[in-house]
C-alpha cells in the first residue's frame, strides 16, 4: 500500500492551539475576570459563532443560542431573524468546523478526554438515537418552547440557557459567583441543578468523547444539519483502499469513507491525517486539487 | 492579446464551476443574509437592541440564578 501522503497536513497539535486562540478571541476582556464585571460595549450585538455564554466575564459577543431565545423570549419578537441569518452564514460557510476548531467548550471537552482512563464506545444504533436529542434541544427548547410557554407578559425565559446550558455554567455563573459576593447570595436550587449538570457532562467527557457536542448542543445541531450543503467539505477520492482506519480513528462514531459530510462531523481532520493514501481531502466550494474521480 | 482571453476564458469557466457545484450551499447564504438584512431593519433594528441589552446585562438565567 502507498503509505506516502498527498496533501499538506496541518499537525494534529495545531488545532488545540487554534481552539486556544479561539477561547482568548472570543473572550478577550480579560480584565473582566479580575473585576467580575462583564464587557458592555457594542461588539456584543455580535454574535461569535460558538457557544460562548455573554455571561462570562471574558465575552466580547453574544452567543449565538443564548441570542435567539432572548429576542424569540421578548414580548415583541417570538423568532430572531438576525441571529438566525448569522448562524446559517456561519453553518453555510463552515458547517461544524465551528466546532472542531473554535469552541471553548469543545476544547475544555478535547481536554478532558485527554486524561489516561478506559473510555467507553456507544454502540452505533444507541449513539444515533442520543444523537437526536440535540435536534430536540434545537427545535423544541431553544425555537419553539419561547414561542409557547409565555408569561402573562408575553414573555419567555431562555429556557435551554437556564435549565441546560453547561456553557453558561461554567463560563459564566461559577467565574461571576467567586467574583461577585453580592451574586453569591442569590444563588439556590436552579444554580446547584446547573453546576451538577455541568460536572455530570465534563465527567462523562472524560470517558466519552463530546458528550455534549454529539447529544446536546443546539448549535451542533444547526450546524450538522447544514453541514452536507456548506462550501466547506471533505470529498473521497478513487485513491481510498477502504482499509477502515478513518472509521476506526474517527472518536465521534463516523465513517468518513462512507459519509464524508455527516451532520456529525467535527471537521477535527483526524481521518485525514490517519489516511495512509491521502484519500480523504477537504476543500471549500471547489474539487480538491489533483482529485480527478470521486466516489 | 491570447494570453488575456484565455485567461478571461479560465476565469470564466471557474466561476461556472464554483455556481454548479454550490447552487445550493448559494441559495442558503443568499437566504442568510436576507434573514440578516430582515433582522437588522425590521422595526426600526429592535432586534439587534434587544440582543445587544441582553447581553450587556447578566443573564440571570444564564448563569443559573433565575
Ligand atoms: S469524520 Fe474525520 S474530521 Fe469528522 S469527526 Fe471523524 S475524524 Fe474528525
Amino acid at each position: 500500500m502507498d503509505r506516502k501522503k498527498t496533501t499538506t497536513k496541518m499537525p494534529r497539535n495545531r488545532r488545540h492551539l487554534i481552539q486556544l486562540l479561539g477561547v482568548a478571541v472570543f473572550n478577550g476582556n480579560f480584565k473582566g475576570f479580575i473585576s467580575g464585571e462583564i464587557y458592555r460595549g457594542k461588539l456584543k450585538s455580535f454574535c461569535v459563532p460558538v457557544l460562548n455564554c455573554y455571561s462570562c466575564p471574558g465575552s466580547l459577543g453574544a452567543c449565538p443560542i443564548g441570542g435567539l431565545q432572548a429576542v424569540a423570549g421578548s414580548a415583541k419578537f417570538n423568532f430572531s431573524f438576525y441571529v438566525f441569518g448569522l448562524i446559517a452564514l456561519f453553518g453555510i460557510l463552515l458547517g461544524r468546523f465551528f466546532c472542531g476548531y473554535l469552541c471553548p467548550f469543545g476544547l475544555l471537552q478535547d481536554l478532558l478526554h485527554k486524561i489516561p482512563t478506559p473510555k467507553i464506545k456507544v454502540p452505533a444504533k444507541l449513539n444515533r438515537a442520543l444523537s437526536f436529542i440535540k435536534y430536540v434541544m434545537l427545535v423544541g427548547v431553544v425555537i419553539l418552547l419561547p414561542i409557547v410557554a409565555r408569561n402573562s407578559l408575553g414573555m419567555s425565559d431562555p429556557y435551554f440557557c437556564k435549565y441546560v446550558c453547561p456553557a453558561g455554567t461554567i463560563g459564566g455563573g461559577i467565574p461571576l459567583v467567586i467574583l461577585n459576593p453580592s451574586l453569591r447570595h442569590t444563588i439556590g436550587a436552579l444554580f446547584s441543578w446547573k453546576v451538577a449538570l455541568a460536572l455530570t457532562i465534563l465527567t462523562l467527557s472524560i470517558f466519552l468523547y463530546r458528550v455534549f457536542c454529539r447529544y446536546l448542543c443546539p448549535l451542533g445541531a444547526f450546524y450538522g444539519i447544514l453541514q452536507p450543503v456548506s462550501f466547506y467539505r471533505f470529498k473521497i477520492s478513487n485513491k481510498c483502499s477502504g482499509c477502515g482506519r478513518c472509521a476506526r480513528v474517527c472518536k465521534m462514531g463516523i465513517d468518513p469513507a462512507k459519509t464524508p459530510n455527516s451532520p456529525e462531523c467535527i471537521r477535527c481532520r483526524d481521518c485525514i491525517h490517519e489516511c495512509p493514501t491521502g484519500a480523504i481531502k477537504s476543500c471549500f466550494g471547489f474539487k480538491p486539487s489533483k482529485e480527478k474521480t470521486e466516489k | 492579446m491570447d494570453d488575456n482571453r484565455h485567461k478571461k476564458h479560465t476565469r470564466e469557466r471557474t466561476l461556472f464551476q464554483f455556481l454548479q457545484l454550490n447552487k445550493w450551499s448559494i441559495l442558503i447564504a443568499s437566504m442568510a443574509v436576507a434573514s440578516i438584512l430582515i433582522g437588522l431593519f425590521r422595526v426600526s433594528g429592535d432586534e439587534v437592541k434587544i440582543l445587544l441589552k441582553k447581553a450587556i446585562n447578566i443573564c440571570m438565567e444564564c448563569i443559573g440564578i433565575g
